[in-house]
């Protein structure tokens, strides 16, 4: 290392900031290949050039300086037709921008201005591209990132003391060799410098760890605009309109849709996670009436209140819900609760009447809420909104035109064939019975006809004919998935005319069993029926076949309902994910009552020590006053002398073995062992009798330096070998003599 | 090196001249008490000692600003993101705050001026560099010097990184622009380790007045005129440059090295020089004497000193200079290279009004005198007639 750091010159320093410099360059396009932005090929080009740069530096260095000044009016040319482009859309643009003026830095000579806007382009890219997507790979990133860039900076600080003036020098690149290069920054590190880089960058990342858990959380509410990242693209089955097969593909994608927190114990039933409310029918399928979407109430808030019919007073187990980007704009709810909070404001529409509620755009990263108080719900309650159900339902008459919600439930397929097929299956749920019959029986008989002798599946070959897709499957016996057994469980309820709405979200989830968490994958979406009740409101009902709902070719082992639970998930990819949600829950959303919870535990702590301390103290007073207000007879003066006597003896013993380590630690560190040498020497000298005047000026200059080198400050020392060896002649000659 | 340890002195005050040669050191954890060593260093980062300056760079700007950005980003959208981000550039700032002191605490300097200055020749002003610490390198070191009257100014870079318990000498080839007495100061201690985002600065002024020799010019002498004027040489019996020995004497600074008599220093186990009977060559006294009326323009002057001084060096050379002669002095004996020195020494001290009549008229030896010609020429007479001009 010495001879190594010795040598290094300006040119050195360049090929390594610049070959650091590819390096902080491709690390800042990692977590963009995560964002959905279709900025795909232009990341592949730059991290293909960038890697270009780093491997063949040479060749971005030959090309003539004309070549970089052209550079930059293109760009600006480029980046404001993107931004114009772009319409209002300004983060793709934004971030192509930053990318095309990091790839230009990382390929063109700098100096160190353009080194130090390199580390700030790079910089924004690893934050923005942190913010947009949340990912857990953010951390590894700045990870590397960090150390990257402090010895990128450290490298250039260096450079300055060769060249204040900030040149480029033009001998960089001349026979350059990797081999040789590589060789060279090996023997730049040694283990110590190895060790000491370490602890500081464990230093670093403690005080930065500190910093963030006591940064103070003032939660403004975002009065000030920022990057927020619209999905470019939803699953169509959680959507407002919904064809036959929709829910089905999602339930062929194994991604995780959402990770839900719902505390340590696992919930002894599935929950339903309800999504949206498809209240009118349609041949292609059900779907969201115009008159129902009109009802929505917008908030923009980060506190936002349950709908009505969700509403729960009273307290229960918060939920934390974490919900990946681009699977839909509707929010999965599992029950009733009183409060929605965000991380910050959002724009939401509640469904009052329905129990749903949807964010303005779907969020294009991972969306954070929790849900207080939540309790399961198997029954929604009557709303004002349900009201002209409750006189159609009474027979007085609901008016003419186009029926809107709610009477958009009780909407049927207009084909006499699909309702000649409705009408059997209602006369079969009925049985002969001729007795008035009530939701909850009709919809539990109901369930029981169409599970009866049907299995699940996800590929159904529906026979061909007139009439609705739904009453020709209701006819047949060939087996069908969750949207069939819904849909037909809403029709023949309709049809017997009891109201009824299809529900669409996600049902059970996989629990993680090193975490204790939901993993709800999209391959759980589902959809079930809801029938409405006129003195209770809108009952649950699960028409699909028991055990077999939200399964991909294999029936899952979880109950529909209140059954026995699944087997906790604790495979690898399990364990991966739940690293997730340590960095969800941990870091992501530590927010200020985490804080506060934070710092009420460490002074809890502190108290906790102070009032044992006192409490020690206090009876060790207690006792040693009473100790001395009590008989002094010889026996008691005599513990009092054995006692003094052992406390001295401790004492002395500590002090003995304390100045033996720090002894023992003087002697192993360096200027101890050279001092000592130089004793060794000055006795040898004496023993031979080279200490008198008559040695000689050679051996009382020798004798002079060593007792400079025994006695004197270690920055004053003469060159130590070269004496030690004078030292060594000079014994040899004495003895000779 | 036989230097003293490092003494503890408050920044911001000058040293004195003549503990330049002690090393220097920032002042942190010199004491031997830790304890209050600590609790100084506790101090000093909220009210820092006189001298130290701390300054953010234009990469310290940005990264300011980029916490600033950062800082309201988060605050207003409460992204733990942005608060990591910001945690990461906080706490590097706080490194560098670290790794900068520990820079300091292992590094001592000490001016190192040995002269001799001459006005237009470039001579070296070095600072020498120990490394005190025994594990880690020093690195990233600058220091400004500078100097007094004639203001010329230098930043010495240490480039390379000092190995544990190493020194290295940063050098300055200074050039005095004019003669006289001068002082070079070592202003500051400056680093901008480890990632150039804080300037530190340590004001430790270290002044080491110098003095500053006429320069050299090129005005060569003709006697040919003045030769047939020239009285006889005599012989002499006073030490000098001959073939004769006349004593053998102890080495003393500035004498030849070709004096050294190398036999008797064997024998002797100590240097020892021998002394010539002088040649009787003819011998020059260079006379400096005149009126402070006639040297009133101050250029004139200047180039009568320097004129003066190549004068007296050149006849040294030839050993053919006798001595000088001083206003209202006795004539100066010149015969080795510390009464030279001295010389060169009061010419760079010489003002004009200390000029005056020459103090002695020489024996045996030519008179050299000088005297103002038109607004700018010197000249150069030897017992009256011109014999060099400048």
């Amino acid at each position: 290392m010495e001879s190594r750091l010795a040598k290094l010159d300006y040119a050195d320093l360049y090929r390594m900031k610049w070959i650091l410099g590819g390096l902080l360059g491709l690390l800042s396009l990692w977590n963009i290949f995560s964002l959905d932005l279709g900025l795909d090929w232009m990341v592949r080009g730059a991290a293909i050039l960038m890697m270009a740069a780093v491997l063949w530096p040479p060749v971005a260095a030959s090309l003539p300086a004309w070549f970089w000044r052209v550079q930059t009016p293109v760009i600006v040319v480029f980046v404001v037709s993107d931004f114009i482009l772009a319409g209002g859309d300004f983060i793709p643009p934004l971030i192509r921008m930053v990318i095309l003026l990091a790839l230009l830095r990382t390929l063109q000579p700098r100096t160190r201005r353009e080194d130090l806007q390199l580390v700030v382009l790079t910089l924004i890219l690893v934050v923005v591209s942190g913010v947009l997507t949340l990912e857990i790979s953010f951390a590894l990133q700045l990870a590397l990132y960090t150390p990257l860039v402090m010895l990128f900076l450290f490298v250039v600080n260096l450079s300055e003391s060769f060249s204040p003036e900030d040149t480029v020098p033009d001998n960089a690149w001349k026979r350059f060799c990797w081999r040789r290069f590589l060789r060279d920054v090996r023997g730049l590190f040694d283990s110590r410098l190895i060790i000491f880089s370490g602890v500081l960058f464990s230093g670093m990342m403690l005080s930065a760890s500190l910093l963030f858990i006591s940064l103070p959380r003032f939660e403004l509410g975002q009065t000030l605009p920022f990057l927020t990242m619209q999905a470019r693209g939803t699953y169509t089955g959680f959507s407002e309109q919904i064809t036959y097969g929709d829910i089905v593909s999602i339930m062929n994608d194994d991604s995780v849709a959402f990770r839900a927190d719902v505390g340590p114990v696992r919930p002894r039933r599935s929950p339903y996670w309800r999504m949206l409310v498809l209240d009118e029918y349609t041949p292609e399928g059900f779907s969201v009436s115009e008159s129902l979407r009109e009802r929505g109430r917008s908030v923009s808030s980060n506190f936002v209140a349950a709908p009505a019919v969700l509403r729960q007073p009273r307290g229960g187990t918060p939920w934390t819900v974490y919900f990946e980007g681009g699977v839909s704009r509707f929010l999965p709810f599992p029950g009733s609760f009183g409060h929605v909070r965000f991380q910050s404001r959002h724009d939401v529409v509640v469904g009052d009447a329905t129990g749903t509620a949807a964010m303005r755009e779907a969020p294009g990263n991972v969306l954070f809420y929790q849900l207080t108080g939540l309790q399961h719900a198997d029954v929604l309650p009557l709303h004002e909104a349900d009201e002209p159900l409750i006189r159609a339902l009474a027979g007085e008459a609901s008016g003419g035109g186009k029926k809107a919600y709610p009477l958009t439930t009780l909407g049927l397929p207009g084909d006499a064939a699909s309702l000649r097929v409705l009408d059997d299956a209602v006369a079969a749920v009925r049985g002969g019975d001729t007795e008035a019959m009530d939701a909850e029986t009709f919809g539990r008989r109901a369930v029981a006809l169409l599970q009866h002798g049907r299995g699940y599946s996800l590929r159904t070959d529906i026979p061909e004919g007139d009439g609705d897709i739904l009453t020709r499957w209701l006819d047949s016996d060939v087996a069908g998935h969750c949207e069939l057994f819904a849909g037909a469980f809403v029709l023949v309820a309709r049809r017997a005319g009891f109201p009824a709405r299809v529900v669409v979200g996600f049902h059970g989830g996989d629990w993680n069993g090193f975490e204790n968490y939901f993993m709800v994958r999209n391959r759980h979406a589902h959809a079930w029926a809801e029938i409405f009740d006129p003195e209770q409101g809108w009952l649950h009902f699960e028409p699909t076949p028991a055990g077999l709902s939200g399964a991909i070719g294999q029936p899952s082992e979880e109950a529909t309902a209140g059954g026995t639970q699944a087997q906790a998930d604790r495979t690898w990819a399990a364990y991966m994910d739940s690293l997730r949600v340590i960095w969800y829950r941990r870091v992501v959303n530590f927010d200020r009552e985490q804080q506060q919870q934070l710092v009420s535990g460490i002074g809890a702590v502190f108290q906790t020590v102070r009032d044992s301390t006192e409490a020690t103290l206090r009876s060790a007073f207690s006792a040693l006053r009473e100790w001395f207000g009590g008989p002094w007879d010889l026996r008691h003066i005599l513990i009092l002398v054995r006692n003094i006597a052992i406390a001295v003896i401790v004492w002395v013993l500590f002090r003995v073995a304390l100045r033996w380590v720090l002894t023992r630690a003087r002697i192993r560190s360096g200027s101890a062992r050279t001092r000592a040498k130089a004793g060794r020497f000055l006795r040898r000298l004496r023993a031979a009798g080279a200490d008198r005047e008559s040695g000689g000026p050679d051996s009382a200059r020798v004798r002079a330096e060593l007792r400079h080198i025994r006695y004197g400050p270690v920055v004053s020392w003469p060159e130590v070998d070269a004496v030690f060896r004078s030292a060594r002649r000079a014994v040899r000659r004495a003895a000779r003599v | 090196m036989s230097e003293v340890p490092p003494v503890e002195r408050e920044a911001g005050t000058p040293v004195p001249a003549e503990r330049n040669a002690e090393w220097r050191d920032p002042g942190f954890f010199v004491r031997r008490r830790p304890l209050w060593s600590a609790v100084r260093l506790v101090v000093q980062l909220f009210k820092p000692p006189r001298g130290h300056r701390t300054l953010p760079t234009r990469a310290g700007a940005v990264l300011i600003l980029l916490c600033l950005g950062i800082g309201t980003a988060a605050f207003n959208t409460s992204q733990n993101i942005l608060y990591i981000a910001l945690a990461l550039l906080l706490s590097s700032l706080l490194l560098s705050g670290v790794l900068s002191w520990l820079n300091f605490k292992g590094c001592r300097w000490r001016l190192a001026v040995s002269g001799p200055f001459r006005a237009g020749e470039s001579a070296p002003v070095a600072v020498e560099v120990h490394n005190a610490h025994r594990r880690l390198p020093l690195y990233s070191i600058a220091f400004e010097i500078d100097t007094h009257i004639g203001a010329d100014k230098k930043v010495l870079h240490l480039r390379r990184g000092i190995l544990p318990g190493d020194t290295v000498k940063l050098e300055w080839l200074w050039k005095p622009s004019r003669r006289g007495e001068e002082v070079v100061i070592l202003r500051r201690l400056v680093s901008k380790f480890p990632f150039g985002f804080l300037r530190k600065s340590i004001e430790f002024p270290m002044e080491h007045p110098v003095l500053v020799w006429p320069a050299k010019i090129d005005a060569p002498l003709t006697f040919s005129r003045a030769r047939a004027a020239r009285p006889m040489g005599r012989l002499s019996h006073r030490a000098g440059y001959g073939a004769d020995l006349r004593n053998l004497r102890d080495y003393r600074p500035g004498d030849p090295l070709r004096q050294i008599h190398w036999r008797a220093t064997a024998r002797q186990g100590r240097l020892t020089v021998r002394e010539d009977f002088e040649e009787t060559r003819h011998s020059y006294v260079v006379s400096l004497g005149g009126s402070a009326r006639q040297w009133r323009l101050e250029a004139q002057f200047e180039k009568f000193c320097s004129f003066a001084a190549t004068v007296v060096e050149d006849l040294y050379r030839a050993g053919r200079l006798q001595g000088v002669a001083f206003p209202r002095e006795r004539a100066r004996p010149v015969h080795n290279l510390g009464e030279l020195h001295a010389v060169f020494d009061a010419l760079a001290r010489l003002q004009p009004q200390d000029c005056g009549p020459a103090g002695e008229e020489p024996r045996f030896a030519t008179l050299l005198t000088f005297r103002p010609e038109g607004s700018e020429s010197v000249l150069c007479l030897a017992d009256g007639i011109t014999v060099g001009q400048a």
